[in-house]
């Protein structure tokens, strides 16, 4: 009992509980576009080429989580950019740029003889949250948020039919890139929280979860967002309880859920 | 309804304007809304509001005899996979830009565009009503359903619509913008026979009641030459263009798809109501006939039908 007391006064926990909340809050209607316009594979590939970031951020003297954020959106451009000139499918574009990446993330690693902490990178390091990651956390969070918005309309009528949105005067390429922008932010955020090999599951889930309790776009947004937090919650928890890694039983406890949505009878619309 | 009356006032009245030289002429006269430059050597303009005029060079590239014509009402284009039917939409719509050469169109000119298919993940959850509101968020959707004979699917999942709504919600969709000019591509891609002439005589219904112009791309040979009042058969070049019945027996026509065609030379849906020459309120010359020839004769004049007919009554 005085453990627990002990540890509910700790402010890591909390800045813990703060970060996972954060990213949980925003993944939800990000998730939502990546569900509807099957982008889990560019979340894998964003994430995968934050090893690189990492790297180049330690080299460089940069934070971290500015680093990653840095590069993948850098990686973004470059993604939108070979779209329109490539004549590969868009998955094996993705799939060059997704493992290229990570080779070279680890061989810069290994060459260049950093000390990367390899595991708290893939698996992610929830509980050693700084209030300054937290704060970098925020103004992402933020950013995201604010995009959605404003945004809100135009990405859903770009992800209906995206010529359809251009012919209606959607700015269709600004909507695309302002869309694969904001999954780069949520990455570079997401990694501390759940690490790079769960990334996508935080980001398709909830969403996943989402969409068969939901009968509107917004609906299930917003409910991809709270059961990201339940799970950020619940994951914590047991995190704290059983001493189980902190990201991946945030994943599993989103996982359950997925699981437990599937006993309810599906709303019809 | 449509009134062929009231096609024919409009053929004529387009007629009296003499249409500037497509190329060198002033680009935006006489409503004209979009002014294409370049399309596989052709220059082709279209403008909306009532007419759709289009101008082009016609026969091969490189020719360069200018041709003038006037469209009113419905326009389709045919031609054989490749032609470039698809290319000349995107050009129009500005999904594609030229290669050589500009699209101009008329500052403010009201496009609905109708794709050929909406494919909707099923993991997201909107209703047709929402869909609708997306194109225009102050839209009425009842009517704008109603519109299109489909009011029951206003809650409707939009997921879960058969080939047949889809298209209506389409073109729900394309109208409620109130366009001068509507774009249909394959309008009915997915929907079956007895549906597809329904889908044609919405068209109809809303090129009177939007007083607009409609460019629709087709591969559905004898419904474009039923339902449309101008057909512009293209092969990479115009190859033929004028009243369906006139290009359903030009020879450039009959060597593209007269073999193709024969099969379905007797199937209309529609009346014969006069048979011979159609003669109606008063319009002194032909209007648009459903009949295609056999390939290897023109058709004989004793046979044409009107296509407008029954829509007429």
């Amino acid at each position: 009992m005085n453990d627990l007391s002990f540890l509910l006064h700790s402010t890591f926990l909390w800045y813990a509980l703060a970060a996972g909340l954060l990213v949980a809050l925003v993944s939800g209607p990000l998730g939502c576009f990546a569900v509807w316009r099957r982008m889990a594979y560019f979340g894998d590939t964003l994430a995968h080429s934050a090893l690189l970031g990492v790297t180049l951020g330690f080299l460089l003297h940069i934070q971290p989580t500015l680093a990653v954020g840095a590069s993948s959106c850098l990686l973004a451009l470059l993604l939108v950019y070979l779209q329109r000139r490539q004549h590969l499918s868009v998955d094996t574009l993705l799939g060059i740029l997704s493992h290229s990446m990570l080779a070279l993330g680890i061989v810069t690693v290994s060459l260049l003889d950093i000390n990367v902490d390899l595991l708290s990178l893939l698996l992610g390091d929830l509980l050693a949250v700084s209030p300054q990651d937290l704060a970098l956390m925020a103004l992402a969070a933020a950013v995201i948020a604010g995009l959605l918005m404003w945004l809100w309309q135009k990405l859903l009528a770009f992800t209906l039919h995206e010529e359809l949105a251009a012919v209606e005067g959607v700015p269709v390429e600004k909507i695309r890139l302002a869309l694969m922008l904001m999954l780069a932010l949520l990455i570079a955020i997401a990694m501390k929280v759940v690490g790079v090999l769960l990334i996508t599951a935080l980001l398709i889930i909830p969403a996943a979860t989402a969409r068969r309790l939901s009968s509107t776009p917004e609906q299930m947004a917003f409910i991809a967002s709270a059961i990201g937090c339940v799970s950020v919650i619940l994951g914590l928890a047991a995190s704290i309880l059983w001493n189980s890694p902190a990201g991946p039983s945030i994943v599993l406890a989103a996982g359950a859920l997925f699981l437990l949505a599937h006993f309810r009878r599906q709303e019809s619309v | 309804m449509l009134s062929s009356a009231n096609i024919h006032r409009w053929i004529n009245r387009a007629a009296l304007t003499s249409l500037p030289d497509p190329i060198s002429g002033p680009p935006l006269r006489r409503g004209l809304g979009l002014w294409l430059t370049t399309f596989y050597g052709l220059g082709v303009v279209v403008g909306a509001g009532i007419y759709v005029l289009i101008g082009a060079l016609a026969g091969v590239a490189g020719t360069h005899a200018p041709v003038s014509f006037l469209i009113a009402g419905i326009v389709g284009v045919i031609g054989p996979n490749g032609a470039g039917k698809t290319t000349l939409l995107r050009l129009l719509l500005g999904l594609t830009k030229p290669t050589s050469g500009s699209v101009q169109r008329r500052a403010g000119l009201r496009l609905g565009y109708m794709p050929q298919r909406l494919q909707i993940d099923a993991s997201m959850p909107i209703s047709v009503g929402r869909f609708l509101q997306l194109g225009i968020r102050d839209v009425d959707v009842p009517s704008a359903l109603a519109r299109v004979g489909a009011p029951q699917l206003t809650s409707a999942r939009l997921a879960d619509l058969s080939g047949g709504e889809m298209q209506r919600v389409l073109l729900a969709r394309a109208a409620a913008r109130r366009p001068q000019l509507l774009v249909l591509d394959e309008p009915t891609q997915g929907v079956d026979l007895g549906g597809q002439g329904e889908v044609y005589q919405l068209i109809a219904q809303l090129r009177d009641e939007l007083q607009c112009g409609v460019l629709l791309v087709s591969h559905d040979l004898h419904l474009v030459m039923a339902a449309t009042d101008r057909v512009l058969c293209v092969n990479q070049h115009i190859c033929c263009h004028g009243h369906p019945e006139q290009v359903s027996r030009d020879p450039v026509y009959l060597e593209m798809f007269g073999d193709k065609l024969a099969p379905y030379s007797h199937q209309h849906n529609h009346h014969h109501n006069i048979s011979g020459d159609v003669v109606d309120d008063g319009c002194s010359h032909d209007h648009d006939h459903a009949l295609t020839p056999p390939p290897s004769s023109s058709a004989p004049s004793g046979s044409r039908t009107s296509s407008k007919s029954d829509k007429d009554q």
